[in-house]
């Protein structure tokens, strides 16, 4: 299982005992908190990303999108994990921090929300993203070179004089680009970006989007879109997993989640996206919040707010079965009986 | 855009002028508000210098010798007009020139805390390093017991104990003194240490630093609990930040993200703070001082207020709050190099 000699160069050679799978999450747990007060924050997560697959983790705040990103890269010491997560043959949960280290970064980057508290406001634009070149060995003259052509790919102007900049000469966008180039240098196979137009305006996001569309596209990278913003989703991502309360409840291509929605919650979800194409005489929103993971009702978590929750829904939490749109959906209407009133 | 300053030199040139015209007037309102407090203390200076056995006459003559017939402000113009001459007046206890004087114990009481201000830095920054990393944990309330602890024990009686224990009873360190009675070094700097390595005297040089080490470490004990406690805070509150974060996510080892990412960071504050109680030292340094059998500004002081001897006494002062001014100073430059955004705002770089 263990192959710990991924040089970059062997990255592509080196075969992985399933070729078709890049990343392989199964029942990922995550708890918080002690022994005595647990909190299960994600319940049994599961998710497969092959090379060059963009999918996307929808969800409201506190499902638990977040957490399983950070999971996948352990950023969180504090967290239980359990569960496997195969990433280019390896389970990263079994990994020490010493060998971890070296996945971070290298193999899988990472982009995050919030570009103004992102860079270290001390340390010059060129320093922060040749950092994960330098720590590898590679030469100063060689890290700036490749520090050089990543920000020129990302569209800097001037990369050579800005990479002496520090992060407070930057905008917001400008920085989230930086963000970017620390994720890219080092040529990773998987990019995780958790919500990372969020903090920005709409303008910038789109050019950030279009940026990440257009490298990840070029470079053949994964995505994995941390998201609750469906409208970025429909233009940039494959697949959707939809998460609610700490599961993943509906999974399936961006067409068919979009046109004929299997959950009641990615239902619920779709409507209280505004459209341009349509004229409705109010946005629909779903009524309630998500439960606190300490206090989830019995059953199925999203039952108290949904519209066709019947007596199983309140007792019983519904298994991930096929959806009839070809992905995966938790929900008891699309039970033995193959009723089908969501859509 | 970058806003690339025009001339990077001069806008550093305009900070450090700027800088010392307004220590200047720190140093002008501080004698000025010294003079007032020496001429409110209760008691006669005149008599003081005429000494017990004095006539009245006597007395009356001396005043109008020292000018302490005069009008209070005039006394003080006359005190500033000395002063940019360098001259601090005369002692007019032991008719020695106060800067002569002072000169003479000011080194000493700068080598003490210089050595305390070393041993809080080496000692605190580690140890709050590693208390944040592992906050709320073991070494954590280890580290922290230990540390109030050690800041709540009394001067005298710490430093009773240290001279008992490491000094008479393991013999690690001398009790008291400046150096041994076979050592022997030219005056010529008035630091020890200093003096020894220039007369090329190294172990003349140990044997004054070993002097030196107990009351450094006494001095230093309640400087470095405040150092500490701050320090572990602004760093608890840095590591919760969303770069470091990212910076882990980069593949940042360890130490590398503590020594680059975390403390940079988070030393700001204790800058300020060190410099703070650089000042802070030398007046502390009185207790230690005279409990080891050490001269320095302290007593220097101690024994010109007692004596109320006023041009010994604005002296005194006047050096020490140059000290504060001087390490005031200090702080500033080195907070302009660690921080860029500083630097953009006090330079417009």
């Amino acid at each position: 299982m263990k192959t710990m000699t991924n040089t970059p160069a062997q990255k592509d050679a080196e075969r992985r005992p399933d070729p078709g799978t890049l990343l392989s999450v199964r029942d990922l747990t995550i708890e918080a908190g002690s022994k005595e007060l647990s909190v299960r924050l994600v319940d049994h997560f599961s998710l497969d990303m092959a090379p060059g697959d963009r999918v996307a983790l929808v969800g409201e705040s506190g499902s638990g999108k977040s957490v399983t990103a950070r999971a996948i890269m352990r950023l969180d010491p504090d967290f239980r994990l359990s569960g496997t997560v195969d990433f280019e043959g390896q389970d990263l949960l079994k990994l020490n921090e010493k060998q971890m280290v070296a996945v971070r970064g290298h193999k899988i980057g990472m982009v995050f929300q919030d570009p103004m508290g992102a860079l270290n406001p001390l340390m010059t634009i060129g320093e922060q993203v040749m950092e994960p070149l330098r720590i590898s060995g590679v030469s100063r003259a060689e890290s700036e070179r490749r520090a050089k052509s990543v920000l020129e790919e990302l569209g800097v102007a001037n990369a050579e004089s800005r990479m002496k900049a520090y992060p407070h000469e930057f905008s917001g966008g400008m920085r989230q680009r930086v963000v970017l180039a620390m994720a890219l240098i080092s040529d990773p196979s998987l990019i995780i970006a958790d919500e990372p137009t969020t903090a920005l305006d709409v303008r910038v996001q789109e050019q950030v989007l279009t940026l990440m569309d257009k490298v990840s596209k070029e470079r053949g990278l994964a995505v994995l879109l941390i998201t609750h913003d469906l409208g970025t989703v429909a233009g940039f991502t494959d697949r959707v997993a939809v998460m609610y309360s700490g599961r993943k409840v509906d999974e399936a291509s961006v067409d068919a989640l979009f046109s004929n929605p299997a959950h009641p919650y990615t239902q619920g979800l779709l409507q209280a996206v505004p459209r341009i194409d349509q004229t409705v005489p109010r946005l629909l929103t779903i009524p309630g919040a998500p439960p606190h993971p300490l206090n989830r009702p019995t059953g199925c978590a999203f039952s108290p707010r949904c519209p066709f929750a019947f007596d199983l829904c309140l007792v019983e939490s519904p298994e991930l079965r096929p959806s009839p749109e070809g992905g995966v959906v938790a929900c008891h209407l699309y039970g033995a009986s193959g009723k089908d009133e969501g859509s | 855009m970058t806003t690339v300053a025009n001339n990077p030199k001069q806008q550093t040139a305009v900070f450090l002028l700027r800088k010392a015209a307004s220590s200047f007037i720190t140093l002008v309102g501080l004698s000025a508000f010294v003079f007032m407090m020496v001429k409110l203390i209760p008691g006669d200076e005149a008599r003081v210098a005429a000494g017990e056995n004095a006539s009245v006459e006597q007395v009356e003559a001396i005043r109008h010798s020292l000018g302490f017939d005069q009008p209070v402000p005039v006394q003080f113009v006359a005190f500033i007009g000395r002063l940019l001459h360098g001259d601090l007046g005369t002692s007019i206890t032991t008719h020695v020139s106060v800067t002569q004087g002072i000169q003479q114990v000011l080194p000493q009481t700068i080598e003490l805390v210089l050595l305390a201000v070393l041993i809080v830095v080496t000692v605190v920054v580690p140890l709050a390093t590693v208390s944040a990393l592992h906050r709320d944990g073991k070494i954590d309330y280890t580290f922290k017991i230990l540390v109030i602890v050690s800041a709540g024990l009394p001067t005298f009686w710490l430093a009773l104990l240290l001279q008992y224990g490491l000094g008479t009873k393991a013999q690690l360190f001398p009790i008291s003194g400046r150096l041994s009675r076979n050592m022997h070094v030219p005056t010529r700097t008035g630091s020890v240490v200093l003096d020894s390595l220039l007369a090329g005297n190294p172990l003349a040089a140990w044997d004054g630093l070993q002097h030196l080490i107990l009351p450094a470490v006494v001095l230093a004990l309640p400087f470095g609990a405040q150092l500490y406690r701050m320090l572990r805070a602004e760093l608890i509150q840095v590591l919760a930040r969303e770069h470091l974060t990212v910076a882990r996510a980069k593949g940042v080892p360890q130490r590398q993200l503590v020594m680059q990412h975390v403390l940079p960071n988070s030393i700001g504050p204790s800058i300020t703070l060190v410099g703070i109680q650089f000042g802070a030292m030398v007046g502390a340094a009185v207790l230690v001082e005279s409990v080891f059998g050490l001269v320095g500004i302290g007593s220097y002081l101690t024994n010109a207020v007692s004596q109320k001897d006023t041009f010994a006494v604005l002296g005194g002062v006047l050096v020490i709050g140059a000290l504060v001014v001087v390490s005031n100073f200090v702080v500033d430059i080195l907070q302009l190099v660690r921080d860029p955004r500083l630097r953009a705002g006090q330079l417009g770089a």
